[in-house]
């Protein structure tokens, strides 16, 4: 009984200490606002989320230089859950290449074990992380991405199906808008075909397996007249599975 | 709400009777409904703001009243002049022009009073819009309907609460009863929640919210049911006016003193923590939040919600710490009532009348700008202890499963079981000691029974008063004294080892 009393005295008495304490701070909070510490401040910028330089460590879409790569599958035992899915086949002199080398973005956590695995260094890391889009048909929001480059949610036959249905609807939108835009380019000439100019002066995004870099840009909406698009220096996403779906992906960027 | 029904009843005398009743009903319902979800929203900025004064942040200070109604009336303004824009937009225009100055002014004032403003605003806009997102696997039915069942639970108990002594919604002989029976509703849209999510934290949530509220409905409960057996009545007005303590040979100055409130009823006194403290625990606030722990599971109950569904839950939090608080207003704190005797007096516009015994035969009647004073007075009494809720969220970590279990069942169901008891004994030995005292006087036995309720209620008046002033003063000591050095280093110590963390504090 004595014991009940005293536990409930020191509950009270501490809790009424603490509030105490807490209630100093509340009642002083004017006059340590200039003491607040603070690690980042937010200066109210409005800066696009897509255009924040990130980390120099930042682990982004994976990235595979095709060429160099010799399937010894390191990658795959490396990751931890799974989401590797690697094909070889013998070349004529003798020696392995990938003919299918799939990631499934929707699985990877970018843990980035599998590139420290890599013994040829062929497999990195990228900065690109952007997979949002404001055009769902073209196929450079993330579906499009997990479709090119991963297994994603379509087996082969599917995965080519729609990809073609896709561009399809693609194809005929993207034409009436070049037509429109060719109209206006054409109304106002010389000014416009400067500033398009410096947009494909623009130096080209991370070249990422993951992202047709010349759709997702964010000088895409910008330029749709302009023929060339910069095309990303590395081989993106090699499908080597659905050569000519790859082929028809480029076909209207080119 | 009577007064409006007999306004209603005086202006439309062809209306038909019913249309009249429901009309009443509805309006103050639906007001009450819009400004307790003003109340929620703006009790989140509050709440940021408090946490970020006590732990020395910044809080909220971007979204200002000029960066977002500014920048969208000076937007329609803007479009509004356009050639293109349309009939609807130059007469949105024409509305906005005159206030953008105003809003500009008050930009300037918010800035100084309170940054950050409009980020409650801001919230709402952004949970409305957000996609309704129904994972695959769960119950569709019971995830869809538990959110309401929640927010319904915490707003329903809102028709009988006391705003003001005539204005009020609905006054029910069984008002605080029917406040309970509703808000135990709670636990069933939570476990529902937890229950359909299909997932393993949501269900652990929604088991430990139940493990919890119902555990706590019973000090709660008997809280509640020693303040209706002091009271003798179980309405909400009905327990406000006892806490007027009108006594034979009182008169109206002698009713309506602070000190006559239940809190400094001696049971009373130790019920309120009591109650206090169960009802952080049926709202699921710290340091009871383990529902929710987000260091454990990943936010409770509503892990899978999101948008609007989710924001059904974060305002029935919200609208529950006000029905809690005020109904620990109405049982403790004298509900309405200032708590001075003569201001009440001059309030009212007729004089109670009293029963020969000194019970409350018909209430009395206050200036319309008195009902004012109550509806300020309410409002204020309600927010300081939802100000004090937010207090203990920045001061207390949160609990264990089982030291929380421990604290209801081995500390607080004992102590408020006792007091019950105490206080229903007392009841009977009062009667006896009236009895006694009333044979020891003069005259028939209506009139010494009644001089000997006016004598033991004029020393229980006298007693209550020093009770009162000794726990005020008492509080004020505590609160004004400053920290011990112990108390100082033990502090400092802490302070600095965030500060030396690196982290914001």
């Amino acid at each position: 009984m004595i014991q009940f009393m005293t536990d409930i005295y020191d509950g009270m008495k501490s809790f009424m200490v603490g509030m105490k304490v807490t209630g100093g701070y509340l009642k002083d909070s004017n006059l340590h606002e200039k003491e607040t510490v603070t690690t980042v401040l937010y200066d109210g910028s409005m800066t696009l989320a897509r255009d924040v330089v990130v980390a120099d460590r930042f682990r982004g879409h994976l990235h595979n230089d095709i060429e160099r790569c010799i399937v010894c599958k390191a990658c795959a035992k490396a990751c931890p859950i799974d989401c590797f899915w690697i094909d070889g086949e013998k070349t004529e002199s003798n020696k392995l290449r990938p003919s299918r080398f799939d990631i499934d973005l929707l699985k990877c956590m970018y843990c980035g074990l599998c590139v420290f695995a890599c013994p040829t260094g062929c497999l990195t890391m990228t900065k690109e992380w952007w997979g949002a889009t404001f055009n769902n048909e073209d196929g450079s929001n993330l579906h499009g991405q997990i479709r090119r480059f991963g297994v994603g949610f379509y087996d082969e036959k599917q995965k080519g199906e729609v990809e073609r249905k896709r561009l399809e609807a693609g194809e005929i939108k993207k034409k009436a808008a070049a037509a429109a835009a060719a109209a206006k380019v054409a109304a106002e000439a010389k000014k416009k075909a400067d500033a398009a100019a410096a947009a494909v002066a623009k130096p080209p995004v991370v070249a990422s397996a993951a992202s047709a870099a010349g759709v997702i840009a964010p000088s895409a909406g910008a330029v749709p007249a302009v023929p060339a698009v910069p095309k990303p220096a590395a081989a993106p996403a090699v499908q080597p599975a659905t050569p000519e779906v790859e082929k028809k992906t480029d076909a209207p960027q080119a | 709400m009577p007064e409006l029904y007999s306004f209603f009843q005086t202006t439309f005398t062809s209306a038909p009777d019913w249309l009249l009743m429901v009309l009443a009903v509805v309006i103050p319902c639906s007001i009450a409904f819009g400004l307790i979800q003003a109340v929620a929203g703006g009790s989140t900025y509050v709440e940021r703001k408090i946490a970020a004064d006590i732990q020395r942040r910044v809080g909220p200070n971007k979204c200002n009243v000029g960066s977002l109604l500014g920048e969208f009336a000076r937007a329609t303004v803007r479009n509004g002049k356009d050639p293109r824009a349309g009939i609807g937009g130059k007469v949105m225009a024409l509305l906005l022009t005159p206030a953008v100055p105003v809003l500009d002014i008050v930009d300037k004032v918010a800035l100084k009073v309170a940054p950050g403003v409009m980020i409650f605003l801001a919230d709402g806009i952004k949970l409305v819009m957000k996609e309704d997102i129904i994972p695959d696997a769960v119950d569709v039915p019971l995830f869809k309907i538990a959110p309401t069942i929640v927010l319904a639970s915490a707003f329903g108990a809102l028709a009988v609460l006391p705003y003001s002594d005539a204005w009020y919604i609905a006054d029910f002989n069984i008002g605080i009863f029917y406040i309970a029976a509703i808000t135990s509703l709670e636990v069933l849209g939570i476990l529902m929640a937890g229950w359909a999510s299909n997932n393993k934290w949501a269900l652990l949530g929604g088991m430990r919210s139940a493990a919890q509220i119902v555990s706590y409905e019973l000090p709660v409960g008997l809280a509640i049911l020693t303040g209706i057996v002091i009271s003798g009545s179980m309405s909400m007005q009905g327990i406000t006016y006892d806490q007027f303590g009108f006594a034979p040979g009182g008169g109206a100055m002698a009713a309506g003193w602070f000190w006559q409130w239940n809190l400094f009823h001696p049971a009373m006194f130790i019920l309120a923590p009591i109650y206090f403290l169960a009802a952080l625990a049926e709202c699921n606030r710290t340091p009871f939040d383990i529902p929710e722990a987000e260091s454990e599971l990943v936010s409770g109950y509503h892990t899978e919600y999101c948008g609007m569904r989710f924001a059904f839950f974060f305002m029935a939090e919200y609208a529950m710490m006000c029905v809690v608080c005020a109904i620990a207003v109405t049982l403790f704190l004298g509900g309405w009532s200032t708590g001075i005797a003569p201001f009440e007096a001059l309030l009212m516009k007729t004089l109670p009348e009293l029963s020969a015994t000194g019970t409350l035969l018909k209430a009395p009647v206050f200036h319309w700008w008195g009902t004012l004073v109550h509806l300020v007075v309410f409002c204020v009494k309600t927010y300081f202890l939802v100000f004090i809720m937010m207090w203990i969220r920045w001061t207390l970590p949160r609990f264990r499963v089982d030291q929380m279990m421990t604290l209801c069942w081995k500390k607080l169901i004992p102590l408020s079981l006792a007091c019950f008891t105490a206080v229903a004994i007392w009841m009977l030995v009062r009667q006896i000691i009236v009895a006694n005292v009333a044979s020891g006087m003069m005259g028939s036995e209506l009139e010494r029974m009644i001089a000997a309720e006016a004598k033991l209620s004029g020393i229980t008046f006298w007693l209550r008063l020093l009770f009162s002033f000794a726990i005020l003063g008492g509080l004020g000591w505590f609160f004004y004294k400053p920290l011990t050095p112990q108390q100082v280093e033990q502090r400092d110590m802490m302070t600095k080892a965030s500060l030396n963390a690196g982290t914001a504090i």
